[in-house]
């Protein structure tokens, strides 16, 4: 199945991409195990809601579970976010970097 | 006197949650810092002693999860396994409760019984977040304690909840997280598979989670564990079931929605937090530089108009002292007395002027780390690291350095990664710590009087371009690899907490003392041996015998031998230099300021300048440095491209100021 096609299909975006006020649920992450782990303790797993609070210069801010984190620019590219109702939890991209 | 029952004690929890700020109520100020054996983890350890029970407390690194992603996040679960405290305590914020859940979620798994403390109710409250304690802690089935530690309220609460905790075997029965329905029958199928090879102190069921989600640690020891055969099957399994790891999440965090639902509730929807309205300005660009430029600027301008006249009194009461003593040894062979008044009060003397500046200077940097600034200054500062291979997070240590580059080394650890961590060591002591600044500022006012504040200015900006510009060979050539991604949380602004920055300040300041003072009082010694023995008169003296062994060095840089020496003594600490010249100039330190521009040239000063800047750092720096970066091979590397790097500046300067002529 060719993942990118569906990130196509879908109305997905790169969290780089989102202007600030935007609001959506992440719908996939790019990344190796550990980090996504890392990410997930966070709280930054699909189907968490999210709302861009700054995005202009340097690492994007999120509001995620009432937490603001700051997120580099590099891995905010390989956040996947749907902006409309895009059922979480229903599909996660893992590639691996090796 | 009856023997109080023993008891040990854990504390958990996620960053900024005030877990320190209870730890330290507990423990009070005698607690004991050290190290993790074998790590650079900071440990905390104190006692907690009741009526009838002896609680032995360990403060575990804030860690978010407890995964093998970095070293704290095995140190703390190293230690609950193989120790299997009595207790352990989770202090979570009340204000993102849900997120500190996460780390319950494992802690749970673990075996020992867990405590929640939620942690700064009052702030939830402000938000408009309200939490029903009572049906939480029904729900998860551990004990649950409201608490607002800055305010001491809860402590006491927390302290016989552990006490009944321990006592009776009353019923302790969490519910647990299990992986999502999906895979559910997968994990029994593991569970049955490894069963019966899981010895103590591991439970199956927290095996079976880390397996699935892929963690390298306990796949290793699974693997080492069970028959190969069965090994094999389990790998099949995982292979096929590559998104188990997300199972493990999603069960989570449905166990945390299940957990929470009933019992928070948040009100604050469409509230303009402060924090918002804050950030707003001090996260965007146009204002967060400027304001991060003025707030450094003012952390200097007070450290130094409020510590330098500390600084002279200090020096001058050392100075009597060192009279007042004189008389007393007068009776003693000639090198007692000089090896306790020039080595052992001129050494510890040195140590203690600088205190004051430092403790300014750390109490305005904690404060600024206390209200939740720094974590916008490393966010700003991000892009700008980049350029050198960093982080924004590598500037907070980095920055600690212009202080003093020993805590600022230790400062260090907070960065995750282990070639971002070796990088930020590698730079910081090109960062100008009070001890370099005191002998920029004497010499360029020496040499240019009114125009030394430029001077000065000028040869700090040279120290960052060559941090800047090592940072970016380094980053390239040496120290590659992937960056781990920069995440880092912003947590919300509060009112600052005098009990935490003490305490703070004090870690620093007794890393200071404890390296500099020990390494700079018997590094002082030994230079007075040095520069006493065998003849009299410093030439005659085995340092002199050194200095003009290497004077030839000096050519290119424009030093005699007695610049040189200077240099070689700023090793021990960076402001021996000024008294090493003072003695071999014979100036004594008063008139040295009118000695010095009558016998060196304009290049020569400033190629001394330039140099001692960017010379290797001192003594106790070094002993840090190869200790934190755990590695022989990246001390000698940095410790030959700070030589070079001065060297080679050196020579520039020194040629360029005789081209111009200045």
């Amino acid at each position: 199945m060719s993942e990118k096609k569906e990130l196509k299909e879908k109305d997905l975006y790169m969290l780089s991409s989102l202007r600030e006020g935007e609001e959506g649920s992440i719908y996939s992450i790019f990344g190796r195990r550990g980090i996504l782990n890392r990410l997930a303790s966070m709280g930054l797993v699909p189907g968490t809601k999210i709302k861009v609070l700054r995005n202009s210069w340097g690492p994007v801010i999120v509001l995620a579970s009432n937490t603001r984190l700051a997120i580099g620019r590099g891995q905010a590219t390989k956040i996947f976010i749907a902006k409309d109702h895009v059922s979480p939890f229903e599909k996660i991209v893992n590639t691996k970097i090796d | 006197m009856k023997d109080k029952k023993k008891i040990l004690v854990a504390f958990a929890g996620q960053p900024n949650v005030g877990k320190s700020t209870v730890f330290n109520i507990l423990t009070g100020l005698s607690q004991h810092v050290g190290n993790w054996p074998g790590k650079t983890v900071e440990k905390k350890e104190g006692i907690h002693i009741t009526d009838n029970v002896e609680m032995r407390l360990v403060d575990l690194p804030g860690t978010y999860t407890l995964t093998a992603f970095s070293e704290e996040e095995k140190v703390a679960r190293d230690f609950i396994i193989n120790e299997q405290p009595d207790v352990i305590v989770l202090v979570a914020n009340a204000t993102s409760l849900e997120k500190n859940l996460y780390l319950l979620s494992e802690l749970l798994l673990l075996g020992p019984p867990v405590i929640v403390g939620v942690n700064m109710m009052d702030v939830a409250e402000e938000q408009g977040i309200h939490i029903e304690i009572h049906a939480l802690s029904k729900s998860l089935g551990v004990p649950v304690i409201p608490m607002i530690a800055t305010k001491n309220k809860g402590i006491k609460e927390l302290v016989s909840e552990i006490i009944s905790l321990t006592n009776s075997k009353m019923q302790y029965a969490p519910k647990t997280p299990s992986v999502s329905e999906d895979h559910k029958a997968i994990f029994n199928h593991l569970e049955e598979i490894i069963g019966s090879h899981t010895t103590t102190p591991y439970r199956i069921k927290w095996v079976v989670t880390k397996l699935m989600e892929g963690d390298p640690d306990i796949s290793k020891m699974v693997e080492e564990m069970v028959p190969s055969d069965k090994w094999d099957e389990i790998k099949k399994i995982l292979m096929k079931h590559e998104d188990s790891h997300l199972a493990v999440v999603r069960g989570k965090y449905n166990w945390i929605r299940d957990m929470t639902s009933a019992s928070i509730s948040h009100l604050r929807k469409g509230q303009i937090l402060l924090t918002d309205r804050i950030d707003q300005v001090l996260t965007r660009p146009l204002f967060g530089i400027p304001i991060l430029l003025g707030m450094l600027a003012l952390v200097f301008f007070l450290t130094y108009k409020i510590g330098s006249p500390l600084q002279e009194g200090i020096e001058g009461v050392m100075s009597s002292f060192a009279r007042w003593i004189e008389p007393a040894i007068h009776g003693a062979p000639i090198w007692v007395a000089g090896m306790l008044i020039d080595g052992v009060i001129g050494g510890a003397g040195t140590v203690l002027t600088f205190l004051p500046i430092l403790i300014i200077f750390f109490t305005l940097m904690v404060l600024l780390e206390d209200v939740g600034y720094m974590a916008r200054a490393a966010f700003v500062m991000d892009r700008f690291m980049h350029i050198i291979g960093l982080h924004g997070k590598s500037f907070l240590p980095m920055f600690l350095g212009f202080g003093c580059n020993v805590p600022a080394i230790l400062g260090a650890r907070i960065v995750e990664s282990k070639k971002a961590k070796l990088l930020t060591i590698l730079l910081t002591p090109f960062v100008p710590c009070t001890a370099r600044l005191a002998v920029l500022a004497f010499i360029s006012s020496a040499f240019f009087g009114k125009r030394a504040t430029f001077f000065s200015c000028s040869i700090v900006t040279i120290n960052i371009l060559a941090l800047g510009i090592v940072g970016i060979i380094a980053s390239r050539f040496f120290i590659k690899g992937e960056p781990t991604p920069f995440i880092m949380e912003l947590p919300l602004y509060h009112k600052p907490n005098l009990r935490t920055i003490l305490i703070s300040v004090k870690t620093k300041i007794v890393a200071f003392l404890k390296r500099a003072g020990t390494v700079i009082l018997g590094f002082s010694v030994l230079l007075w041996f040095l520069s006493n023995f065998p003849g009299k008169k410093i030439e005659e003296s085995i340092l002199g015998i050194i200095g003009h062994l290497i004077e030839p060095l000096g050519t290119p840089i424009g030093l005699d031998w007695r610049m040189i020496l200077a240099l070689i003594s700023s090793f021990i600490a960076k402001e021996n230099s000024i008294a090493t010249l003072g003695i071999l100039f014979e100036a004594g330190e008063q008139g040295l300021s009118n000695v010095l521009p009558l016998v060196i040239s304009h290049a020569s000063a400033i190629s001394f300048l330039v140099i001692s800047m960017l010379f290797i750092p001192c003594m106790a720096t070094m002993v840090v440095m190869k200790q934190e970066m755990a590695s022989w091979k990246w001390f000698l590397f940095s410790f030959i491209v700070m030589l070079l790097v001065s060297f080679i500046s050196g020579t520039i300067a020194y040629n360029l100021v005789l081209f111009l002529g200045i």
